[in-house]
């Protein structure tokens, strides 16, 4: 309560105002942007073919250490975190303006950032994943930022259940390469690639790895945390679920391309499972009406196609996955703010009912249309470059060429109408009436639309200039990539007309065709198959864990009853089936001699008392007679010890038997009156448990006394008694010589006890309100 | 002719530390009693003064690494292992005596006695991380268990308190008897009591032939049957089921106390007879173990999901990294030992802290111990809550806490071990696990307070939180020291691979 109302005398301050009108945008964006200053000016050195690298001893023992690379893929992705950042950090100023908490919105979006920019330098395995995990808690934490809505929350913990697994599952695989590669230095694997794949855990790593990047890219079929992840703030979807984080699994696709990669399963996998998301994405986005949503499902499309291109691999596909890139981490950051700008100024997101926006938001619409046309891969925006690469790899892949060819056409035509979709429509007039929105739109403060428009104009400036600012970097990218040197040389326009220059123009064409005239149809497909494809990912995963929490509440249940009787059952349930295995492996059975010695009539006579008694015991109604029965029992073993000569043994169970009986019938009137709460079934259940138990434990004793090596005691005391401690009773020589310290250490017990005793007696503490209390208790405890 | 009497030579630097903390606790028994005055805080005082007192002790006696003491005709022994786990879990002990100061007279619980039996306990469990002798491994079980059997019902009246009291000793007399069954069984075969001569025993007997001697299949059932002793007092499945009714009734400082120290005790010994005694058998426990350890941190984890009780949530989350730590103490070659110690310290901290910040919570007369009182918990009071999100994912084994290498630690020297199966299902129950701790996290950073709950803050709590944070925090990021000191530690056990 109190921090509020300081919150709100604050922000009666003017500069505290201004802060929270969207200038602390400015004045944050200030960090991301030095720091992009910083890692820019690398660049000359890094073009130039150098690599650099920092490392710090962390935890030797294991041999990780705090290592860290910048090599052109390090460098691109650095400064497209760190760039972007700095756009984000302003946007989000004048997106979040008026929000009382953009403290703590700020504080996780550079927890994040940092975390992503480690993660991309990091040199060594573990330092990796701790970074990769940061980004998958910040992730979480921005995701469910808007914590009071349900919907918020759920996606905040679908997506971090599904990356955190796969974290789990990262960990488990990097461990397994590094003990493969018998080195923890990302930057040492390639030399040991052959190492590596001959290892024999080749596939475990692959199998895990692939495991953490797919889930962390949203691939198929981990697809469907991404989409739900928008609802998080705009800010946060233009930034970590479209330009970075969900690129980490490519990054780390690329990063481990030198050590994994070149295999048939490696290229087979990625170039499979990638088209598959590249498809499964196009195709749900066009059946989407929330901007958001399309962008999204694009996203996850634009995914699937880098990690297709890294598993084409090869010096073309590898070219055209850096490119591709950089083409959407521009545009689609763009695209993104774009539609908060929409949803900031309109109050709605809903592409049916958004049109001709254009007037009102001039500077925004240019920027969309740029990178729209991006998007579409027009010429001579960046966004062709990358679709000719794309063309250029499908078409070389050494594996279904043509498969692969069609369903990147395909997906292209998609994406085209997926960016008409979102760049067009709301902004031209549709002809038909304009629906009113929530609210009447302006355009937004230059903090908002000055994103867009820096990576929508960098869109065009990077195709237009594409050999001098773009050509260098990826060269270096794919030199890293790819585990050597390359010569890479990029055109904005073919020289010739090639087969991928005809694709890319059939593309487009049929791409404008389909925005015009099959938008319905593909939306009617899209709806019509929603069910399967976009919700029965979600509903599968709300299932599973619905059932794990149904299952954990059903195993709890059935363990911890609370009742001491059942865990009882379970513990000898358990030793039972321990301790009989170990008797069942090892045991000589035929040892045992059940009937080596006559039994004589007395003996026989007193065995059955015995087995009278357990019979009582076991039918008695009430407690007297049970107690009657253990009676019968303790004696009768007390008559057997007596016939075999122990009388020590029968004066000590003789004493014990007679005292349990007395203090039986003593507490037997505090308890409650005796009932059979159990039925028939569990009484049989436990017979059976007692039974095995009883059984157990005469076989150990049978196979004690049958072992013949084990020598009996008596001859030592027999012989010894007299040479050594001069007395001719072997009791009592044992008492007090061989056992002296014994004896007095009970003595002494003893003492203390009947000390002990005598104080209670004579204490008399008042005894009405414990005994009152006493009996309050029984009543309740559930024995 | 009288014969002559040998009194061996005894050194009492072996026992020093057990001796101050005994000669402490039963002169602080006595002091307590004629202290004037209803207010025993004075007493816990003392108490801490006299764990403190027995740290500089072990300081002063503990050997050079690699070189060990032995006395009492080799029934004791003063390694370096001994060392340190005694000073892990006189720490664990301060921390206990420090959150139960206040809370004891919070709850109109102040008994002297109280501290005394926590010291008691702290002595047998030392005893039991020393003791290279089954006797003597039964007295520290039995040390520790009867006076956890009078603190556990310390919450008199309350019900819940004096049916937990109850139960666990009717479950641990239980387990008692088939521990003392299983030492008979193994004395019987073997000859002796002693680890190493047990252990020499099963190598020459089984290097003679190849059938299977009578002597060392006695060995062999009573090792089980001690085996399932060892099982009730570290709460593996199937043998856990009184922890959770245990802890949830007993005092919160004593169910803080015993999830980290009775387990600490109790696992070092049982690696000591596995490693010392019973390796010539590691083809029979190694399954068995790795299917208990199995069943444990599945059901442990599985079962801490549902829970709305935050007292049984941590309950079943020990019983979960008891799982843990029995691979940490199977692969017990050198690494499977120092993960154990570490995985030991880095649980203490961030158990005994998340425990710590539960009494903050609690309130008199209130048995709810509900999640819902974290709800919220970081707008009111922020640091609170980010000391306990630290302690929930350490025991998650998110990085960069401690928690993260205990785990890493323990899976790894499974792998090296081979037990590639275990490191799968220990990862497994480690996704499972992750879900309830970060709900707690969620609970305190994302909803709206349920209620209002004015936590409780006192010098010890505050200290304990502070202590448990910092080395969390600490030893996640620099673990080097503690490696090393839990590596020099290990040598001293003389274990090989």
């Amino acid at each position: 309560m109190a921090q509020s109302e300081i919150t709100q005398a604050d922000s009666q301050s003017p500069l505290m105002a201004w802060a929270m009108r969207g200038g602390i945008g400015w004045v944050l964006s200030i960090l991301p942007l030095s720091l992009t200053l910083y890692f820019a000016s690398l660049l000359p050195t890094i073009t130039s073919g150098t690599v650099l690298r920092v490392s710090y001893t962390w935890i030797p023992s294991l041999g990780v250490d705090f290592a860290f690379i910048v090599d052109g893929l390090s460098l691109t992705f650095v400064l497209l975190v760190l760039g972007i950042g700095t756009l984000v950090v302003l946007y989000a100023g004048g997106y979040m303006a008026g929000d009382r908490q953009i403290g703590r919105f700020y504080l996780y979006l550079f927890l994040f950032m940092g975390a992503m920019v480690g993660l991309v330098l990091a040199d060594n395995l573990i330092t990796l994943f701790v970074f990769w995990e940061l980004t998958s808690i910040s992730s979480y934490l921005l995701i469910g930022y808007k914590h009071a809505y349900y919907s918020s929350r759920s996606s905040a913990l679908q997506a971090l259940l599904i990356t955190g697994a796969g974290g789990l599952a990262l960990l488990a695989g990097l461990v397994l390469l590094g003990i493969a590669a018998e080195t923890q230095t990302i930057s040492e694997l390639g030399s040991r690639h052959e190492l590596i794949v001959n290892s024999g855990l080749y596939a475990p790593i692959l199998i895990l790895v692939l495991i953490g990047a797919f889930t962390k890219s949203a691939q198929f079929p981990f697809q469907f945390w991404l989409p739900g992840a928008m609802a998080a703030p705009t800010p946060v979807s233009a930034y970590l679920h479209s330009a970075t984080m969900v690129k980490a699994g490519v990054f780390l696709l690329a990063r481990l391309n030198p050590a994994l990669g070149d295999t048939p399963a490696w290229q087979i996998t990625l170039t499979v499972f990638g088209a598959i998301t590249m498809a499964l994405g196009a195709y749900l986005a066009v059946s989407q009406t929330d901007l958001k949503r399309i962008l999204a499902f694009t996203t996850v499309s634009s995914l699937g196609t880098l990690v297709m291109l890294i598993g084409i691999g090869g010096e073309h596909g590898i070219v055209a996955m850096m490119v591709f890139l950089i083409v959407h981490s521009l545009y689609k950051g763009c695209l993104f703010m774009v539609a908060g700008n929409i949803d900031h100024e309109t109050g709605s997101r809903d592409v049916s009912i958004l049109s001709g926006l254009r007037r009102e938001m001039p500077i925004t619409f240019g920027a969309a249309a740029l990178a729209a046309l991006s998007m579409a891969g027009l010429p001579p925006l960046l966004g062709f470059v990358g679709k000719e690469l794309i063309y250029e790899s499908t078409l070389d892949a050494r594996f279904a060429a043509a498969a692969v060819t069609t369903v990147a056409v395909a997906s292209n035509i998609l994406m085209i109408v997926a960016a008409g979709m979102v760049a067009v429509r709301p902004f031209l007039p549709t002809g038909t009436t304009r629906h009113s929105t929530p609210r009447h739109p302006h355009e937004p403060p230059i903090s908002m639309w000055l994103g867009p428009a820096v990576l929508a104009t960098l869109s065009a400036v990077f195709g237009l200039f594409v050999v001098q600012v773009m050509q260098p970097i990826v060269t270096q990218g794919a030199a890293a990539i790819l585990g050597e040197a390359v010569e890479v040389k990029l055109k904005l326009l073919p020289t010739s007309i090639t087969g991928y220059f005809l694709l890319s123009v059939l593309t487009i064409a049929l791409g404008i065709v389909s925005y015009l005239y099959a938008r319905p149809a593909l939306m009617q497909a899209g709806k019509a198959t929603r069910g399967a494809l976009e919700d029965g990912f979600v509903n599968g995963f709300t299932d599973l864990v619905n059932n794990t929490q149904a299952f954990a509440r059903w195993i709890t249940r059935a363990l911890q009853s609370g009742y001491l009787r059942r865990y009882v059952l379970i513990t000898i349930g358990a030793v039972v089936s321990v301790a009989s295995a170990a008797l069942l492996t090892r045991a000589d059975l035929s040892a045992i001699r059940l009937f080596d010695t006559p039994l004589f009539l007395w003996e026989t006579a007193t065995i059955l008392v015995i087995l009278a008694g357990v019979a009582l015991v076991l039918r008695a109604r009430s407690r007297l007679t049970a107690i009657a029965g253990l009676g019968t029992v303790g004696f009768g073993i007390t008559l057997i010890f007596f016939f075999f000569g122990a009388p020590d043994l029968v004066m000590t169970q003789f004493s014990v038997e007679t005292l349990s009986v007395l203090l039986f019938i003593l507490i037997l009137y505090r308890l409650p009156i005796f009932t059979t709460i159990s039925h028939r079934y569990s009484r049989l259940r436990d017979g059976i448990v007692a039974g095995l138990a009883g059984l157990l434990m005469t076989m150990i004793t049978l196979l004690t006394i049958a072992g013949e090596e084990l020598k009996p005691l008596t001859p030592f005391y027999a012989e010894a008694s007299y040479v050594e401690a001069r007395g001719r009773n072997v009791v009592n020589v044992i008492l007090v010589d061989f056992r002296g310290i014994d004896t007095m250490g009970e003595i002494t017990v003893l003492g203390i006890a009947s000390l002990g005793i005598y104080l209670l007696l004579t204490l008399r503490l008042a005894p009405a309100d414990g005994q009152a209390e006493a009996e309050d208790s029984t009543g309740k405890e559930q024995l | 002719m009288p014969p002559e009497i040998v009194i061996p030579a005894i050194d009492v630097r072996v026992i020093a530390p057990m001796l101050t903390i005994f000669a402490w606790a039963t002169v602080l028994l006595m002091v307590d009693l004629f202290m004037p005055g209803k207010d025993r805080k004075l007493t816990g005082y003392l108490a801490l003064a006299g764990l403190a007192v027995t740290a500089l002790v072990t300081l002063a006696v503990q050997p050079a690494p690699g070189t060990s003491r032995t006395s009492f005709s080799n029934m004791v022994v003063l390694d370096s292992f001994g060392t340190t786990l005694t000073l892990i879990l006189l720490l664990i002990a301060a921390f206990s005596i420090a959150i139960s100061i206040n809370y004891l007279s919070y709850h109109n619980i102040e008994m002297g006695e109280y501290y005394p039996l926590i010291l008691f306990a702290t002595g047998g469990m030392i005893l039991l991380g020393q003791s290279t002798n089954l006797i003597l491994v039964f007295l520290g079980v039995e040390l520790l268990s009867i006076t956890l059997y009078v603190l556990t019902a310390f919450f008199y009246p309350r019900y819940t308190s004096e049916e937990a009291g109850l139960k666990y000793l009717l479950l641990g007399a239980f387990a008692a008897g088939f521990l003392i069954y299983g030492i008979a069984l193994i004395y019987g075969g073997a000859g002796t009591l002693d680890l190493f001569e047990i252990g020499a025993f099963l190598n020459t007997s089984l290097a003679v032939g190849s059938a299977f001697p009578p002597g060392a299949l006695l060995v062999l059932i009573g090792g089980a049957l001690v085996l399932i002793g060892f099982c009730f007092k570290i709460s593996l499945v199937p043998f856990h089921m009184w922890t959770p009714d245990v802890y949830e009734g007993s005092p919160t400082p004593v169910a803080a106390f015993m999830s980290v120290g009775t387990k600490g005790a109790a696992f070092a010994a049982l690696l000591r007879i596995l490693i010392v005694a019973l390796l010539p058998f590691k083809i029979y426990w190694l399954p068995v173990l790795g299917v208990l350890a199995t069943l444990t941190m599945l059901f442990g984890n599985i079962a801490a999901l549902m829970q709305p009780n935050m007292k049984r949530m941590l309950a079943y989350s020990s019983v979960g990294h008891a799982g843990y730590i029995t691979i940490g103490i199977m692969t017990a070659g050198t690494h499977g030992t120092e993960s154990f110690l570490f995985y030991l310290l880095a649980y203490a901290l961030a158990n005994m802290g998340a425990f710590a910040v539960l009494i903050t919570l609690e309130r008199r007369g209130e048995m709810a111990w509900s999640v819902d009182d974290f709800a919220g918990l970081w707008k009111r009071y922020p640091l609170l809550a980010i000391a306990m999100a630290t302690f929930m994912l350490s025991l998650a084994g998110v990085p960069p806490t401690a928690g993260f290498f205990g785990k890493f630690f323990v899976f790894a020297a499974a792998w090296e071990d081979g037990q590639i199966f275990l490191v799968f299902m220990g990862v497994l129950s480690s996704a499972i696990a992750a879900f309830f701790y970060l709900r707690v996290i969620m609970r305190m950073f994302m909803d709206e307070p349920v209620r209002e709950v004015i936590p409780i803050f006192n010098r010890g709590l505050t200290i304990t939180i502070g202590i448990a944070v910092v080395g969390t925090i600490v030893f996640g990021l620099l673990p080097t020291p503690l490696v090393s000191l839990v590596q020099n530690s290990v040598i001293a056990l003389g274990v090989g691979g």
